[in-house]
């Protein structure tokens, strides 16, 4: 009886508050309330916040909140114009010609102009600079100012993966001419075009960034950003719990079994979408065993992806077939994943002459056993899961695996670049363009190249080449499809999963809205109501 | 004195210069190199990118090379710059040295004040049923994790009754506060920190301060002290602490570089940007001038700390002379 007497009492309020509000906006037509902060925390402390210079991942997310490319990825992940308002490509795909935005101004009230351009530009491409970026600009003959506003790019070939390299953060000269960018003050006190502009930075502590009134596709609804830096998980949990941030990542345990409570469902919102990245076992394709297709696809069908998902993620995560965002146009998804099927791996590895003769239950082969030794880097614990799981599978077709783990510096220069290990357990960022050249042109297998497991096909290292000359999408589809579809079917890598991101935010934070993008590409149209607004100065 | 301090200074340098050339080899010579620029492990970043900036930091020289470099700009009290963030390595440790050396200080008073009281009071009453809760709850702290102790109380002191900050040194409104506003803003948010390393470093002086007391307690002059009628006030405080407390100082000073070093985790766990994780940070990114820079200062300070626990030690006790 009370809780029905509650129920109706609630109903009502839910009544009058929907009531008023609709008033209230009939009266003054919807338009949000601008104010509050929030507050995101996070593990990583960013490195330098100069565009050209941040190679990490907090680096680049605060970048991209005080400067802008001369294009962006929209929310459904299609390349459109950010600083410049349009483009247009020559017939022989050769030269981009970049139209910018007039009326831009630096934070700082200068006007933005092609020269700021040519500036960023040199800087890529200058050796002194210690940028990581300088591979997709080497592409350029060069770069040429028309008028204040138009700038032509001039490759030396075709390179479609060229034009999303505009992305980058366009630097202003007027403040950074005669610097050098190595030490410059401007990496702890940046001025660029974007809807947020710098404040403060505490190592250690917190970046702080607020609203730039003036941003060309108007004012951020949110007064503040503030970046916490909060090194350990549990603690950014506990702050997520007492109010100290605002929106955190969850990890599949938090996401699943801590955040169902009643004070979670009122106070937070969660979300949940594909990330951009997916987890693999990499072979060595120059070991015997795993040169063999027949083996590399056995495999595949004696690990149950779902199950891992199931296990490691809590369900969390997508099974993956291929190397491109699972929403994205390159993404063929006509490609289906194979049944766990561990009689057909048996009968795979048999044909490829592998049998238990001595009854110990590891196949063998010309006298040598079916062990081998998956590595790992130490500190991810979805991976050692992961790999604990791929051990227990095989075992039961007859296959012995090892796990090693190993420090991260340790692991890529001694183990990943010298190519010593049978087979690695890693994962991939992807990039928003689906070029993959080096991850699988045959070339690309020198120390410290990213084709560490030798994979080599002809007809993919076609593919390769042609998806970078080409920029007709439709054109471009043809070829990545293709490319996957390749690739699954040869298995240099056992494509395991695309873990979800797990964003959760405060209820008071309105206008998210979930796309193949994410949920960053609108941060500007978020808001909170004056009535639920919590910094107020 | 004033020789016996000159000599001693002048031998600390070479012993620091072998320190240095020591830990110089050792952290080139360990496996990994400096992943400044390949964190990310990142295709968009080309292996020639990534060979240009070694070139760039000089990590394609030959080794002693690097060294004599290294040591040339040392003699200027240039430490380099840091391969993560280009940022000079002086900077970088000095921002951080104020938090830990404030935190370790008032933890380190704290824990003065209570072991030595705990210490006193335990030796007075050997054997009894206090002194024996007393070396539980010491051992305790003592064996306690860290990270849990840190865990269980932000839990139920900062999010369950929200009394104190869970995490960081300042609030975010920090700047605008006044004075004295900001003076327990610190308070609060060191409060849970100081506490929780206090407790788990109490063990060690408190047991040294008790047994030191117990062996000085059967002492003969104690025995004098209380035959010729003191009071037990005064031949406990001012006969047999003072004498106690001789090997305290020598603790003390050999404490010195660890006011300068921070724990890794328990920095983690209270978001507290301090030495330990610069340290610890460092050397996963294989940054050498920020590694070879914390080791120098840890070292020199090493060997001050011991010339100062010397020193210190001949000034409280007359029967030691320093030549």
């Amino acid at each position: 009886m009370i809780t029905y007497l509650k129920t109706i009492s609630r109903i009502k309020t839910v009544f009058l508050k929907a009531v008023f509000l609709f008033g209230v906006l009939a009266v003054m037509g919807f338009r949000p309330d601008y104010g509050d902060a929030i507050v995101v925390g996070a593990i990583g402390e960013p490195r330098t916040l100069i565009p050209i210079m941040a190679s990490d991942s907090a680096s680049g997310a605060i970048c991209g909140l005080i400067f802008n490319g001369l294009v962006k990825y929209d929310k459904d992940l299609n390349l459109v114009g950010d600083l410049a308002k349009g483009w247009d490509i020559s017939e022989d795909g050769l030269e981009i010609t970049f139209y910018l935005r007039r009326g831009v101004r630096w934070q700082d009230g200068q006007p933005f102009t092609a020269r700021d351009v040519e500036f960023t530009y040199k800087g890529l491409v200058d050796p002194r600079v210690r940028t990581a970026y300088s591979g997709d600009f080497k592409m350029i003959k060069r770069l040429e100012v028309i008028d204040d506003y138009t700038v032509r790019v001039l490759y030396k070939e075709p390179f479609s993966p060229g034009l999303s390299s505009w992305t980058m953060g366009i630097m202003p000269e007027h403040l950074l001419k005669g610097e050098d960018l190595n030490t410059t003050r401007f990496a702890r006190h940046p001025v660029g075009t974007g809807p947020y502009r710098f404040r403060l930075w505490k190592t250690g502590e917190r970046v702080e960034l607020v609203s730039n009134h003036d941003y060309f596709e108007g004012r951020p609804y949110i007064d503040r950003y503030i970046y916490r830096i909060i090194p350990d998980q549990a603690t950014l949990f506990l702050e997520l719990r007492a109010g100290g941030v605002d929106e955190i990542s969850l990890t599949p345990l938090q996401a699943r079994r801590q955040t169902q409570s009643r004070f979670f469902k009122e106070n937070f919102n969660k979300f949940r979408y594909p990330s951009f990245g997916y987890t693999y076992l990499g072979y060595n394709l120059k070991d015997f065993r795993f040169r063999d297709l027949r083996v590399r696809q056995a495999i595949n069908y004696a690990i149950n992806k779902e199950e891992i998902i199931r296990g490691v993620l809590l369900g969390l995560g997508r099974v993956s077939t291929g190397p491109f965002i699972p929403e994205s146009w390159a993404y063929n998804k006509a490609v289906k994943a194979v049944k766990y099927d561990p009689e057909k791996a048996r009968v795979l590895l048999k044909e490829a002459g592998w049998r238990d003769l001595d009854g110990d239950g590891v196949l063998e082969k010309n006298g040598r056993r079916f062990s081998f030794t998956i590595i790992t880097n130490q500190g991810n614990g979805e991976r050692r899961m992961t790999a604990e799981i791929i051990q227990r599978r095989l075992k039961e077709v007859g296959i012995e695996v090892k796990i090693k783990i190993i420090e991260w510096s340790s692991f890529v220069s001694e183990f990943i670049d010298k190519r010593r290990f049978d087979a690695v357990l890693l994962g991939w960022g992807l990039s928003r363009d689906p070029d993959m050249y080096d991850i699988w042109y045959s070339s690309k297998t020198k120390e410290g190249e990213f084709n560490f497991v030798g994979y080599s096909n002809p007809e993919v290292d076609r593919l390769l080449l042609e998806g970078r000359r080409t920029f007709d999408r439709k054109e471009r589809t043809r070829i990545y499809h293709k490319i996957h579809r390749i690739l699954y079917h040869d298995q240099p890598y056992l494509f395991l999963y695309v873990p979800d991101a797990l964003p959760i935010i405060r209820k008071r934070f309105k206008g998210i809205k979930v796309a193949p993008a994410g949920i960053g590409y609108n941060f500007i149209k978020w808001y909170v109501p004056k009535a639920e607004q919590k910094y107020i100065r | 004195m004033t020789r016996y301090l000159l000599r001693r200074l002048i031998g600390i340098i070479p012993l620091l210069f072998g320190i240095t050339i020591i830990t110089f080899a050792i952290i080139h010579l360990a496996p990994g190199k400096p992943t400044g620029i390949e964190a990310q492990f990142n295709p968009k970043v080309s292996l020639e990118a990534r060979e240009r900036i070694a070139h760039l930091y000089g990590l394609d020289k030959p080794l002693y090379t690097q060294y004599i470099d290294w040591v040339k700009r040392l003699l200027r009290f240039d430490f380099g710059t840091s391969f993560v963030d280009s940022r000079p390595v002086m900077e970088k440790i000095a921002e951080r040295i104020p938090i830990t050396l404030g935190i370790n200080l008032a933890s380190m008073i704290l824990i003065l004040l209570i072991g030595v009281s705990i210490g006193v009071s335990s030796a007075v009453r050997e054997g009894s049923f206090y002194d024996r809760s007393m070396t539980v709850f010491v051992f305790a702290g003592f064996a306690m994790p860290t990270f849990w102790l840190a865990l269980i109380l932000m839990d139920i002191v900062g999010v369950r009754w929200g009394i104190l900050p869970v995490s960081g040194i300042k609030s975010l409104e920090f700047a605008r506060f006044g004075f004295f506003e900001q003076v327990i803003d610190v308070a609060r948010h060191l409060a849970l920190p100081v506490f929780v390393s206090a407790f788990g470093g109490l063990a060690g002086i408190s047991r040294y301060m008790r047994s030191n007391m117990v062996h000085v307690l059967r002492q003969d002059y104690i025995r004098t002290a209380r035959a010729k009628g003191l009071k037990e006030r005064d031949v406990i405080y001012k006969h047999a602490l003072k004498n106690a407390l001789l090997p305290v100082v020598t603790i003390l000073g050999l404490s010195v570089p660890g006011l300068i070093g921070g724990s890794v985790i328990f920095e983690s766990i209270f978001s507290i940007p301090g030495m330990g994780r610069l340290f610890y940070n460092s050397v996963m990114a294989r940054d050498y001038p920020v590694i070879m820079g914390v080791l120098v200062i840890g070292a020199t300070l090493t060997l001050l700390g011991n010339l100062l626990a010397d020193i210190s030690y001949a000034a409280v006790d007359p029967r030691i002379k320093l030549e």
